[in-house]
C-alpha cells in the first residue's frame, strides 16, 4: 500500500521549490502558452507543489487558486509566488478527488507531475469534468509509463523504492483510457524527455540508509536493455549518475 | 491577509460540493447541508472532509 504523500511533501516542501525537475522544462512553456492564449478568469492548480506551474500561468489568469493534500506546500507555493512578484494567489488544502469548488467555475485545471500519487486518478478527472467550465481545458503532465511490462515494472518499482507515496505511472494508453472515461476529450498529447540526477532524485525525498541502497541496486543490476530503455548513466565505480524517463502532456476538454 | 471574495465564490463542500458560508469571525467555513465547519489555517481553507468538525 502507498503511503500518505503528506509523509513525504511535508518534510520536503523546500526541496521541491528548489529542484531541478521542477523549476525549468518545456511543459512550463507549454502551461505559459495555454493560459496567454486562454486568459482564464479562474486557474487551478491541483497537487501545486512548490507552484511552479502557476509561477508560469498567473500572469494571464485573473484569479489563481493553488491546491494541494499538504499545507506546508502550500506555504512555500506562497512564499514562492510573492517572492517573485505574484501576489493574491489563494491556497487550498483538499484531496485531488474531493475538489473544494463549485461546478463549471474553472477555465484552466493544472495538474505537473502529480497524478502518480494520487489513489485514484479516474475519482480526480471526474472531479475535473465537474468544475471545468464549457470551453475550459485540463493540462495534465505526469510521468508516462512505457508500454512494455519490464519497462513499466522498472519505473514503478524504482519510484515506490524512492517515495512510499507512489501509486502509479500509467503507460499512454491507460491515460487515454482514463480522460475519455472521464467524459473528457484529448485535444492534444506531447512527449517529452527528463533526464533525472540520480543524487538530487533521492535527497529531494530525504531518502537514506537501506532505502537508498536497495534503489541504487534496482539501478546497477537492472537488465542491459533496461539501462538502455531509461538511458541509465553508472559511474565506473559503479555509483548511479542518473537516468531519464519520459513525460506525457495531455491537453483535454470537455 | 483574509480569504479572498474570489474564492469564497467558487469554493464548495467537498462533500456535497454545495455552497459554505465564512463564518463571521473568519476562522472557519460551515456547509449547512452537511453540519460540517471546515477550519482555516494561516488564511488557508482546510477543505478536508475528515478534518471537519460536525456541527
Amino acid at each position: 500500500m502507498p503511503t500518505d504523500p503528506r509523509e513525504t511533501f511535508s518534510r520536503s516542501a523546500d526541496r521541491y521549490l528548489k529542484s531541478t525537475d521542477h523549476r525549468a522544462g518545456p511543459d512550463l512553456e507549454t502551461i505559459r502558452d495555454a493560459a496567454r492564449r486562454i486568459l482564464p478568469r479562474v486557474t487551478l492548480d491541483v497537487a501545486t507543489g512548490a507552484g511552479h506551474a502557476l509561477r508560469v500561468a498567473a500572469p494571464f489568469s485573473a484569479f489563481c487558486l493553488a491546491q494541494d493534500l499538504t499545507l506546508e506546500m502550500l506555504k512555500v507555493t506562497r512564499e514562492h509566488l510573492a517572492s517573485v512578484g505574484i501576489e493574491g494567489v489563494s491556497c487550498i488544502q483538499s484531496r485531488a478527488d474531493g475538489i473544494p469548488v463549485g461546478d463549471g467555475c474553472v477555465d484552466l485545471v493544472l495538474c505537473r507531475i502529480a497524478c502518480h500519487h494520487f489513489p485514484s486518478v479516474p475519482a480526480f478527472l471526474g472531479e475535473v469534468r465537474r468544475i471545468l467550465s464549457p470551453e475550459g481545458i485540463l493540462l495534465l503532465i505526469d510521468s508516462l509509463a512505457p508500454s512494455d511490462v519490464d519497462g513499466d515494472r522498472f519505473i514503478n518499482t524504482v519510484e515506490r523504492i524512492r517515495d512510499p507515496s507512489h501509486v502509479r505511472s500509467l503507460d499512454r494508453e491507460q491515460w487515454r483510457d482514463h480522460i475519455k472515461g472521464s467524459g473528457l476529450r484529448v485535444k492534444e498529447e506531447k512527449k517529452f524527455e527528463r533526464r533525472h540526477p540520480f543524487d538530487e532524485w533521492v535527497e529531494r525525498v530525504g531518502l537514506k540508509g537501506a532505502g537508498l541502497r536497495a534503489l541504487e541496486r534496482e539501478f546497477v543490476e537492472a537488465p542491459e536493455h533496461i539501462k538502455d530503455q531509461f538511458h541509465i548513466e553508472i559511474s565506473e565505480t559503479g555509483q548511479v549518475l542518473s537516468y531519464t524517463d519520459e513525460k506525457i502532456i495531455f491537453v483535454a476538454g470537455r | 491577509m483574509a480569504i479572498d471574495k474570489e474564492l469564497l465564490e467558487i469554493l464548495a463542500c467537498p462533500k456535497c460540493k454545495g455552497p459554505i458560508e465564512l463564518q463571521e469571525d473568519g476562522k472557519g467555513l460551515t456547509c449547512d447541508t452537511c453540519r460540517l465547519r471546515y477550519r482555516i489555517e494561516d488564511d488557508i481553507p482546510i477543505m478536508l472532509i475528515d478534518e471537519a468538525e460536525e456541527i
